[in-house]
């Protein structure tokens, strides 16, 4: 029956997962590592792309794990780790942005279209830098990371009507800032 | 088809786009517009080109994952310990013994003593005489007269 069981979570990740948020609630360390490698990339990809600093992501995902570890039993719906375990590091991350003092933009003499990765990134950054944490979120779980309007809102925790006008609002500010980064060369 | 409302649709209608699948009227329509107002047509190109700069600017994890994975599992298992009551036991015990020390030296605090003020001792103070001559009252010497 237990190897029944296991056959059928190994096919299907959602309910792998669940077993596994059960046996970490009874104390199994292997489910623990097992959980932390499966969310561990995406988590950190995530982290990396909210905060653009590889280190901090890599802090924060960490917390991230910790934090949902802790508090493992107060989960009602075993299913529901993930888009908990997100929500944390998505919370995090923001905190952190908030914390951070947006840096004066400067531009060298470089088209930012013309010039190469490196320089793209470092542009891509600097206007980041200029919008708001809950802007900068949302735009860069919807542009970079590709999610859904509805992953974004369960990772956000905020309705789908917040995400679209939030989203709107910060492609708008977005392509401005870029406008404007362009006209100035 | 022209005019500042049909700039605001042609906008609208360009950002919606990146997230649902046009109707073929208003494609026709965002199609029709590009084509009369350069205005639009320019900041479409730009639009285009920011967000295509914005994706490419994806970071990707690089990470030790072994040591990662490792370090997380020994921080949560420390977490787990930290938050289980026999972690906690010896300093409950140890707390519980300080407030009972403290508890024990006020009530000595406020205790006062076999003989009260108000009932001085009956009879009288006997002197003893000790083996040590040296000791006795007269052998004294008194500094302040």
């Amino acid at each position: 029956m237990i190897e029944y069981a296991s056959q059928v979570a190994a096919a299907d990740p959602v309910a792998q997962e669940r077993q596994w948020v059960s046996r970490i609630r009874l104390g199994d360390e292997a489910a623990l590592g097992c959980l932390v490698a499966r969310h561990r990339n995406r988590l950190i990809r995530t982290a990396t792309n909210l905060l653009r600093d590889r280190h901090e992501a890599e802090d924060v995902a960490q917390e991230s794990f910790l934090k949902a570890f802790r508090e493992i039993g107060k989960l009602r719906d075993d299913r529901a780790f993930s888009g908990y375990l997100y929500r944390i590091c998505v919370r995090l991350c923001m905190d952190r942005l908030r914390l951070k003092r947006a840096e004066l933009v400067e531009f060298d003499s470089a088209q930012p279209h013309q010039g190469g990765a490196v320089e793209n990134k470092v542009m891509v950054e600097k206007l980041l830098a200029q919008l708001p944490a809950e802007l900068r979120a949302t735009l860069v779980l919807r542009e970079m990371e590709q999610l859904s309007y509805e992953e974004v809102a369960e990772y956000m925790h905020v309705p789908i009507g917040t995400v679209r006008s939030r989203l709107h609002t910060a492609r708008e500010r977005f392509r401005k800032l870029w406008i404007d980064a362009v006209g100035e060369r | 088809m022209i005019g500042e409302k049909a700039c605001v649709k042609f906008d609208r209608l360009v950002h919606e786009r990146s997230d649902r699948a046009l109707s073929q009227k208003e494609e026709l329509f965002i199609n029709q517009h590009r084509a009369i107002c350069t205005a639009c047509a320019q900041e479409e190109e730009l639009s285009f080109m920011a967000f295509d700069m914005l994706r490419e600017a994806v970071l990707e994890a690089d990470v030790d994952s072994g040591h990662f994975d490792l370090r997380v599992v020994r921080l949560a298992k420390v977490q787990q310990a930290k938050e289980s009551v026999r972690y906690w036991s010896p300093a409950l015990i140890g707390g519980a013994v300080a407030c009972l020390a403290v508890f024990a030296s006020l009530k000595l605090a406020s205790f006062d003593g076999s003989v009260k003020k108000t009932h001085p001792p009956v009879g009288q103070a006997r002197r003893v005489i000790t083996s040590f001559p040296d000791l006795e009252l007269p052998n004294v010497i008194h500094r302040n007269p």
